[in-house]
């Protein structure tokens, strides 16, 4: 008698509840987050220092907008701007190094596909190709230049300031120091590893395939814990490279067409969004963690469109 | 042929079937039944971090309302396998008691009192209707070895949720819907193929027909296997380990794109006979 009072008269409610609760973070949700930091332009601001950067920003912008309300992206490509990477390489070095406000080479990381300005290789390879030479990324230790190596080596390729043949040479070169197997541990795993995997997938390379395969594997079993960083370094230093990790997977998915990588994807963009809402901060930091946010859900709606429609 | 019977709950008819047609299968023996606490913290806890809200519901419908059986009540379930077999007892504790055969209950199957009876039983073979994951000792202690029928057509589809994943994947036709009957082995579902048996599609299928059409089909699965092991008659297939991929439980969007394509799939779907 009480199974069937509760099958008939709360039972309707209770699925309800259920379903609402399996719902998870609903998609209006990330749509808000994501317009209200459109909308404040904040982080957008903090990255259009100098007039290139400005342009791309705004057109960054423009895509995420588009991209999260369901509009035509595919006929918008958002290129790199001219004449954006310097003949000083060192000065992008230097933008590389995270430590002021976003720049020019974190929205060249966040471009949603790499840009067809084959801008004229400028010293960048060389400068790249010696700090390769050193192995930054390695298994018993991560050099202090290898986040920064990986991320200016992200921006090149997407800018299109590296040749194909350069790009993989060099991201191989960058990698081969840290075996698959050490990526993802129990004691961390490397900051920067995340846009050296975006590399790898950028190049076309193989290697990167086992690497998908190993993160997925990591995310969907450890989940809260996993990314930890091998390094300690702030939360939202590591906030920051799972959400890198989570581009990596929607990257990942839309080269292999393959929905397990956006599957993990969704639910890390769940928990990115609850993060960015429980947390505040101010700052360079909190400008990277914000962009990052509205190009991986803007990416991973596309995704959803066209992966599975 | 001796056999012992996992099960992940004491009153799990998928259990109970198997073990009571074991028992009454000539030349079959059930040495003991080992099943998994409920109430307990560590298997809540695992299950509802890989589950989510999927588990609560799951455990709601199945043992509040009894709604999945309610719902699909054209297909026979493994509550209705029960029924035909005219079972008195719902549960493995009290079949085990009426029958002599020696019962013991278990935070998790890998527990060393665990493998300890499975040592002393001696099995050929294991039949294991659910629990959670089987490590290297219980392996080792299971005779032969342990019998899993997967949800999900092997090599192809290992891991969680493989009756959406073709759905969604539009690989249902391709590649197909099914039981695959496998041995254990220590990676997941990669252990040797012993039979598949597919599931068709029928009009006005949803998911909940779909996976209820899965459990008799599963009861027989295991059964053949266990006389087939009893007759010499095993003719395991090792899987290669890049011939399938691993999948995991599906995002609710996700989730819900596979319903909406069987939705679709199966507004015009005619029964195949394999």
């Amino acid at each position: 008698m009480m199974r069937s009072l509760l099958r008939d008269r709360l039972g309707p409610r209770v699925e309800a509840l259920f379903d609402r609760l399996e719902q998870g973070v609903a998609p209006a949700a990330h749509r808000a987050l994501a317009q209200a930091l459109l909308a404040s332009r904040t982080c957008v601001d903090a990255a259009a220092a100098t007039s290139a950067a400005a342009g791309l920003a705004d057109d960054l912008a423009a895509w995420w907008r588009a991209a999260l309300e369901g509009g035509s992206t595919g006929a918008r490509a958002v290129e790199a701007p001219p004449g954006c990477l310097s003949d000083d390489p060192d000065c992008l070095w230097r933008a590389s190094q995270e430590e002021g406000a976003p720049g020019i080479v974190d929205l060249l990381t966040l471009l949603p596909r790499p840009s067809t300005n084959l801008a004229q290789e400028v010293g960048l390879a060389e400068k790249l190709g010696a700090v390769a030479g050193g192995q930054p990324f390695r298994e018993d230790a991560l050099a202090p230049e290898a986040p920064a190596a990986s991320l200016l080596l992200l921006a090149a390729q997407r800018a299109g300031g590296l040749s194909a043949a350069s790009s993989a040479k060099l991201v191989r070169e960058l990698s081969e120091g840290l075996p698959p197997r050490r990526w993802f541990v129990r004691a961390g795993t490397p900051r920067g590893t995340a846009n050296l995997l975006r590399s790898l997938i950028a190049a076309g390379l193989p290697e990167a395939d086992e690497l998908l395969e190993r993160l997925l594997r990591h995310v969907e079993i450890r989940r809260e814990e996993a990314l930890r960083l091998r390094t300690p370094g702030s939360v939202g230093q590591e906030n920051l490279e799972r959400l890198r990790y989570t581009l990596a997977l929607l990257e990942g998915a839309a080269w292999r067409r393959d929905l397990r990588f956006l599957n993990a994807a969704l639910k890390l963009n769940d928990a990115h969004l609850l993060t960015l809402r429980r947390t505040r901060g101010q700052g360079p930091l909190r400008n990277r963690l914000e962009l990052h946010y509205l190009a991986s859900v803007a990416l991973q709606e596309r995704e959803l469109r066209e992966l599975a429609p | 042929m001796r056999v012992v019977v996992l099960a992940p709950i004491d009153n799990s008819p998928f259990g109970i079937s198997v073990a009571e047609l074991c028992r009454r299968e000539p030349g079959v023996v059930v040495a003991a039944v080992i099943v998994r606490e409920i109430l307990n913290w560590k298997r809540l806890r695992s299950e509802l971090r890989r589950d989510g809200v999927r588990l609560v519901r799951k455990a709601w419908r199945k043992l509040v309302v009894r709604a999945a059986a309610r719902e699909a009540k054209c297909e026979r379930s493994f509550y209705d396998v029960v029924t035909e077999l005219g079972l008195e007892e719902r549960s493995l504790a009290g079949w085990a008691r009426r029958h002599g055969v020696t019962f013991l209950k278990v935070p998790d199957h890998n527990d060393p009192r665990a493998i300890e009876l499975l040592r002393r039983s001696g099995p050929e073979v294991v039949a294991f209707t659910g629990g959670g994951l089987v490590r290297r000792p219980l392996l080792e202690a299971s005779g032969r070895g342990i019998f899993n029928t997967h949800m999900g057509v092997l090599p192809s589809y290992r891991g969680m949720d493989v009756v959406e994943w073709p759905l969604l994947e539009n690989r249902h036709e391709s590649v197909g819907l099914g039981v695959t009957l496998h041995f254990m082995d220590a990676g997941v579902d990669t252990g040797p193929i012993l039979a598949i048996r597919r599931i068709p599609l029928r009009t006005g299928d949803s998911m909940e027909r779909l996976r209820t059409r899965f459990e008799p089909v599963m009861v027989e699965a295991m059964l053949d296997g266990i006389r087939a092991a009893r007759d010499g008659e095993l003719t395991p297939r090792p899987q290669a380990a890049e011939a399938g991929r691993q999948y995991f439980v599906l995002h609710p969007r996700l989730y819900q794109r596979a319903r909406a394509r069987l939705a679709e799939v199966a507004r015009s779907a005619a029964e195949t006979v394999e």
